[in-house]
């Protein structure tokens, strides 16, 4: 029976080629999906877990129930650490998608090939550098007594700034950094978004009497709002998750000034081994994270337009 | 300057480093029973039948801790250990320099996933933990049943072994450790016409000398004290004025005594009182030192050969300055047998090659931390460097351990975090420490239960 049934059915399977195609998508698609189980959802299912105990790896996990969410909302530095990573993503995202659409015009006009190549070519180079050295090389920059910035300041007469140790000057100092290295790969990706806009609407708009701010308003800027849309989601994904510029930088501190909340879990969870309370506040930031974007998507709705 | 960057000055890097015992090394402890022979000696150490020969088959798994001389060193001695066992094989997982904190950190979550070595090298700061969750087995058995241990622990100063005595056992074996003292530019106290600091100088002695080398502005700004800002480096001042971060026992917070106020005021004095320092935030203290920008600041053994290899070789080393006491701190490093290693036996016997005399006079050789074993650290060729390096070593009968109670890590970043609020002029020291004493009496409570 089998000897006769076996083919029978391979030759109903492969006679469809619907079906043919469609096991072979999903077989592609299966190992993306099996690390995305693995790696993405598996961790997250596995956090919230935790996130119920009291847990500090070498011994057995406590169930406490929701006792780390409700002292979590009791932690002032919780408060804190968010805070200082709200006005960072909203500060660095803005500046760095805001100057980095700027540079992407500017460059992305006619001039000598060899021109443009060195100016794409300059403000992308930070993206390149390692961040840990040019993170050093700031931290020099910045030091309030024989720093760099101090002594040209000293020059004119203006006092020493505490870049790193005051308190309202810290996140602004790493917020600087953070747009001097990022900003490159903003202006790339709206570079790539301009050269995709057709000339011709750029020719009637002119015909139409267009001056140049005419042409970016009306032309340019609604034809790359996919592109800004991107540009403000991933740049906004990362300054929520901001941790080695700062770590390296100031440590977060001075005191918690410049601690970020991934710096904060990283801290409670591998430094104090208190791996559920870490779980707790990484839930947190998972839902902020959630709901920002889709907040953002929601929004987009009404101002990205896609051709 | 790269060199002294990674190895001196850069203020992460000394901040951990300078836990304590930096050291890393392996270094010293202690003597190699049968070590020289080429045949196998057929050694029992531990319990059980665990008689070693050269057939002996195994894998041996070990956390390791340094930079690239000492990954050398050990490679070396593991050369040496397989030349006896050659059917041994040692997997040397070996972490590069960073901090005894982060290593710490490290190992504990790998252990934590399971992986748990069957040797390990630690520090005073990390010991705790480990032994408080059984991770580390007491060696007071092996020391006893092999003959050949005793010229071990014989060479290492008791001081050194207390560091890792806990309920009456000793847990791990010293190898080497580190301390803080007072590094000074001879030739700028020359210029001045300043004396060398003396042996028994106090704490005004150290401020008049400081402010006479300030002087300049702008560019050409010299301070007399770069702060060494890192906790192990701030403790010095401590224990100098007769107190301490943590109770004698390390149970309790110890933050709300006058006398730590003091302390850590003077600290927030020399940079915003006497501006006879520079602000500690981002301050490359390594770097400035060597180029003559400050004139004095504290480490342990740790940055010489970084200076060396630079060319700078214009400085000495001397006490640190008293106020009430004549005292320092010190963090010691050590080889633990884990204790869910399933050849303990040979872990023993893999560290006493490590703690062997050829292994710890290498690691002096290398420099940077301070062999545990006395003979080495008293032998001409470490003392050649700086002139007064006698006090490495002299300074141990006095010097105290860096509080490490077995969450340490909190210590650390609580007191540290704290500081800096009152260093960057925030908050003033005394609300810092006293938020700081709440917050770590908090965890220390946490830790009794």
């Amino acid at each position: 029976m089998a000897k006769v049934q076996a083919p029978s059915l391979t030759r109903r399977w492969l006679a469809n080629d619907r079906q043919r195609e469609a096991v072979a998508g999903y077989l592609f698609i299966l190992p993306t999906l099996i690390g995305y189980l693995v790696f993405v959802i598996g961790p997250i299912i596995a956090a919230v877990g935790i996130s119920f105990t009291q847990y500090d790896m070498l011994s057995p996990a406590k169930f406490v129930g929701f006792d780390n969410y409700i002292n979590l909302f009791k932690d002032p530095r919780v408060w804190t650490v968010y805070g200082n990573t709200v006005f960072f993503t909203v500060l660095a995202v803005s500046l760095n998608v805001g100057i980095g659409l700027i540079l992407a015009v500017m460059i992305n006009r006619k001039m000598p090939d060899f021109l443009k190549y060195i100016f794409r070519t300059t403000y992308f180079f930070p993206v390149l550098v390692a961040l840990v050295y040019s993170s050093i090389i700031w931290q020099f920059l910045y030091q309030k007594d024989t720093g760099v910035f101090n002594y040209y300041l000293s020059l004119l007469n203006i006092e020493a700034i505490p870049w790193l140790s005051g308190r309202q000057w810290v996140l602004p100092s790493i917020i600087i950094m953070d747009v001097w290295k990022n900003t490159g790969f903003a202006m790339l990706v709206f570079l790539a978004g301009l050269q995709n806009i057709p000339q011709v609407y750029y020719e009637a708009a002119q015909i139409d009497g267009a001056n140049r701010w005419h042409l970016f308003r009306y032309v340019t800027l609604p034809l790359i709002t996919p592109t800004l849309f991107f540009n403000m989601i991933i740049f906004m994904i990362g300054a929520l998750q901001v941790f080695d510029s700062i770590m390296v930088l100031t440590g977060g501190g001075p005191g918690d000034a410049s601690r970020s909340i991934v710096m904060y879990i990283t801290e409670k969870a591998f430094q104090s081994f208190e791996m559920g309370y870490a779980s707790a506040v990484a839930i947190t930031l998972f839902i902020v994270i959630m709901l920002m974007t889709l907040l953002q998507f929601r929004v987009g709705q009404s101002w990205v337009h896609y051709e | 300057m790269g060199e002294l960057r990674r190895s001196s000055s850069r203020r992460n890097f000394l901040r951990l480093m300078g836990a304590g015992s930096v050291a890393t090394l392996l270094a010293a402890c202690g003597s190699n029973s049968g070590g020289s022979n080429t045949s196998a000696p057929a050694v029992n150490s531990g319990s059980g039948d665990n008689t070693l020969t050269a057939d002996t088959k195994a894998t041996i798994s070990i956390f390791n801790f340094g930079g690239d001389a000492d990954k050398e060193i050990y490679n070396a001695a593991y050369a040496r250990f397989n030349k006896r066992y050659p059917n041994i094989t040692i997997q040397d997982n070996f972490v590069p320099s960073g901090s005894w904190s982060e290593f710490t950190n490290k190992v504990t979550t790998q252990i934590a996933g399971g992986q748990a070595p069957d040797i390990i090298n630690i520090a005073i700061e990390g010991a705790r933990l480990l032994i408080s969750k059984n991770l580390v087995d007491p060696l007071d058995d092996y020391i006893a049943q092999d003959p050949g241990a005793k010229e071990l622990t014989d060479d290492v100063d008791p001081a050194l072994t207390k560091a890792f005595e806990v309920d009456g056992k000793l847990w791990l074996m010293p190898h080497s450790w580190n301390n803080m003292v007072i590094y000074y530019n001879t030739k700028m106290f020359k210029e001045a016409g300043i004396e060398p600091p003396k042996e028994d100088w106090t704490w005004d002695d150290f401020l008049a000398i400081a402010k006479e080398l300030t002087r300049g502005s702008g560019a050409d700004q010299i301070y007399g004290f770069g702060v060494p800002y890192f906790n192990f480096g701030l403790v010095p001042w401590l224990l100098t004025n007769g107190t301490n971060q943590l109770d004698d026992a390390w149970t309790a917070s110890n933050l709300d005594d006058p006398k730590v106020l003091e302390a850590y005021s003077f600290v927030y004095d020399l940079v915003h009182t006497h501006k006879v320092a520079p602000a500690v935030e981002g301050t490359d203290t390594g770097a400035l030192f060597a180029a003559g920008k400050v004139a004095m600041s504290g480490w342990g053994h740790w940055p010489i050969q970084g200076f060396i290899k630079n060319g700078f070789r214009d400085f000495d080393v001397q006490y640190w300055p008293r106020k009430t006491a004549g005292t320092s701190v010190h963090g010691v490093g050590g080889w633990g047998v884990c204790s869910q290693s399933k050849n303990k036996h040979i872990a023993w016997e893999i560290i006493k090659e490590l703690c062997s005399k050829e292994t710890i006079q290498a690691t002096a050789d290398a420099g940077v931390a301070i062999p545990a074993r006395r003979s080495v650290a008293e032998s001409p060729e470490f003392l050649q460097f700086p002139s007064n390096s006698k006090i490495f070593y002299g300074s141990l009968k006095d010097s105290k351990p860096v509080p490490s109670p077995a969450n340490f890590t909190d210590v650390e970043t609580i007191i540290m975090r704290h500081l800096g609020e009152a260093m960057s002029l925030s908050t003033s020291m005394e609300n810092a420490l006293k938020a700081a004493h709440t917050e770590l009496s908090a965890s220390m409570e946490k830790l009794k239960g």
